[in-house]
């Protein structure tokens, strides 16, 4: 299935948290990673978005003192997401392969 | 901006679904971001979200099967109504010749007066029920676009109590040359018996128990109105109470603006008995 360039980033970031991906831990990890500020908007409708496509799961979790007691937002990448970001990066490597830039 | 900030962010976040409004709500807390920029991500949330929701069906079956047309029609009669009963109210409160009123469609013999207190209570009842049962349709069919539907159902309200202005004589009646019932009493009633019950119809969540059985109850009573598309039968069984409501014309037209009327109804009606497939589905491990 076809990515863009953010739900790609959702869901690597996803994949690496494993367990501890929830709404805030992935955006850090997204804005860390991309040097960009990442959006509440963006970021859940993206999730919206490949929960709809089948490429994630979402569940409400424990509620924590520091979120002020309210649930978060667990994410699961699917198998179906995993070979979707897969395919996603293979083509960027392919693409970039012998680009001065990624040498 | 502190405290009003993040109180603007908890109003902002109750126009999501209540799983999202919360874990979005609880991120920005947890992320310990300005209150300012708080406002500006839940804020873009929410319009994405509408935004979204105008991609699915209901929100257009909403605004073009209830909130246009009931908007427009329910404020013509509202007009209509208001300024009826304000005049009814005068003859009772002032005691003032009921030929005063010979001018306008809501002539009245003296002989007939008594009778009129049921009828004004059945009428308003009715006006009130339909604008609930209006609202609460729009919403049972697309409460995620509530924030974009609503103000365009009150802008036809609008619309439609402008278009109903001259109807039935009331600019030149006795009562309407007092400012209190000629203009404020037929506000106050437009207000509290169509405004007020249409708003509580378009934001309270009306799945709870209580409200569901009133509801039910709004919407059989809304139903009768499809009584007028069969005028002589309703003159029979009720004695013709819901005639003030009757805008005259064609029959096919009376018969389409009585559909148009019991269409929000129905829908409740329908939704009522049958929750399961028309209800939210909450998320997997969501309470």
């Amino acid at each position: 299935m076809n990515l863009g360039e953010f739900e790609f980033f959702l869901l690597s970031a996803s994949m690496r948290l494993g367990d501890e991906a929830y709404g805030a831990s992935v955006r850090r990890e997204i804005e860390d990673a991309t040097g960009r500020p990442c959006s509440i908007g963006a970021l859940y409708t993206t999730l919206a978005r490949l929960e709809g496509k089948g490429l994630v799961q979402t569940r409400m979790g424990e509620s924590t003192p520091q979120r002020g007691g309210r649930p978060k937002r667990m994410i699961r990448v699917t198998a179906s997401g995993r070979r979707s970001a897969a395919a996603f990066y293979q083509a960027v490597q392919r693409v970039a392969s012998g680009v001065a830039w990624a040498k | 901006m502190g405290k009003v900030g993040w109180w603007l962010v908890d109003v902002l976040s109750r126009a999501l679904p209540a799983h999202e409004g919360l874990a979005a709500r609880g991120d920005l807390t947890e992320s310990a971001v300005p209150a300012r920029r708080a406002v500006r991500e839940m804020l873009g949330l929410v319009l994405r979200r509408q935004a979204a929701e105008w991609a699915r069906p209901r929100p257009w079956l909403a605004l073009l099967t209830v909130a246009l047309p009931s908007g427009i029609l329910l404020g013509n009669l509202a007009q209509f109504w208001s300024q009826g009963s304000s005049a009814y109210l005068w003859l009772f409160v002032t005691g003032a010749d009921p030929r005063s009123l010979n001018g306008t469609v809501w002539r009245i013999g003296a002989q007939e007066l008594a009778a009129l207190a049921p009828w004004l209570g059945l009428n308003a009842v009715t006006v009130a029920a339909w604008a609930w049962v209006a609202g609460s349709a729009v919403r049972s069919m697309a409460h995620r676009a509530i924030l974009t539907v609503a103000p365009a159902f009150l802008a036809a309200l609008v619309l439609g109590t402008m278009g109903a202005a001259p109807i039935g004589g009331f600019s030149g009646s006795a009562p309407s040359s007092t400012v209190l019932y000629g203009v404020i009493v037929p506000a106050l009633l437009r207000v509290g018996l169509v405004a007020l019950p249409l708003l509580a119809g378009l934001m309270l969540d009306s799945g709870s128990a209580p409200l569901r059985r009133i509801r039910t109850l709004a919407a059989l009573t809304v139903g009768v109105l499809a009584l007028r598309a069969l005028a002589p039968l309703e003159i029979a069984l009720l004695g013709g109470w819901t005639s003030a409501l009757v805008v005259r014309g064609h029959w096919a037209f009376r018969f389409g603006l009585a559909m148009l009327m019991v269409w929000p109804a129905a829908y409740l009606l329908f939704c009522r008995y049958s929750p399961a497939r028309y209800s939210w589905r909450p998320l997997k491990g969501e309470p």
